[in-house]
């Protein structure tokens, strides 16, 4: 390994390392804990409801679970 | 050259963070206020088997690992166990409506700074570690499950029955 391409690779390798988010700890997880923070606003009738008129728009009724008989292999 | 560079990149690839605390380590060295503002340290609870307990307002099952700890605590409290909750409510006010909701006899103490978190490198919240009555970690569970119950009340009074060191 030359030394341009030695350098290269550290360059990369220190870029690639700047992607990386500092995750959210556990006792952070305070404002997405709430009920708020769910895909379905914590309302289980809407969520019911939307997915009710999500899946016949789409023809797709049933089409919001998982296919199989829980075998995992679907 | 080439040798030493691969090496430097597996190891960069490779640090990982913090080792968590775990089973077999020492309870770290932690001072924290109680409801009325005095100061516990940790490490003068050396000889008693301790649940430290890490919990937050907004967490589920915390409100769920409350009423089991209570009931640990007015069974075994007697035979050397002490429970210590720890609160990382950044609002005290919160931890408090959440104390009027779910009694606590047991021993609460308050880390508004959350220095506890990378401290033990909590995994998940809440998380409790039984420490034996000399000082050394012997069980960490994540979380709170029913199903965890008979396993940590096991856990714990192999460690009550332990020889006092």
């Amino acid at each position: 390994m030359t030394r341009a391409r030695a350098i290269v690779l550290w360059c990369a390798v220190c870029v690639l390392a700047a992607c990386a988010t500092t995750p959210v700890q556990p006792w952070q997880k305070r404002q997405l804990a709430q009920r708020a923070m769910r895909f379905d606003g914590g309302n289980a009738l809407e969520a019911d409801f939307a997915t009710q008129v999500a899946t016949s728009r789409e023809a797709a009724r049933g089409g919001d679970g998982v296919g199989g008989g829980g075998c995992g292999c679907n | 050259m080439a040798k030493r560079s691969w090496i430097l990149l597996l190891a960069a690839a490779l640090a990982a963070p913090a080792l968590a605390l775990d089973k077999g380590d020492a309870l770290p060295p932690l001072v924290l206020p109680t409801a009325d503002g005095t100061p516990l340290d940790l490490a003068s609870l050396r000889g008693q088997v301790v649940l430290v307990d890490f919990w937050a307002s907004w967490c589920g099952p915390c409100r769920e690992s409350f009423p089991w700890f209570a009931e640990m605590h007015d069974k075994l409290a007697a035979r050397g166990l002490r429970i210590v909750a720890i609160s990382l409510d950044e609002e005290r006010k919160d931890a408090d409506r959440f104390l009027a909701m779910h009694p606590a006899p047991f021993t609460v103490l308050f880390d508004a700074e959350a220095i506890s978190g990378p401290l033990f490198a909590l995994p998940a919240m809440p998380s409790s570690y039984l420490v034996g009555r000399d000082g050394i970690v012997r069980a960490r569970h994540a979380g709170f499950r029913a199903k965890d119950r008979d396993a940590l009340a096991a856990e714990i009074e192999a460690a009550l029955v332990e020889p006092t060191p």
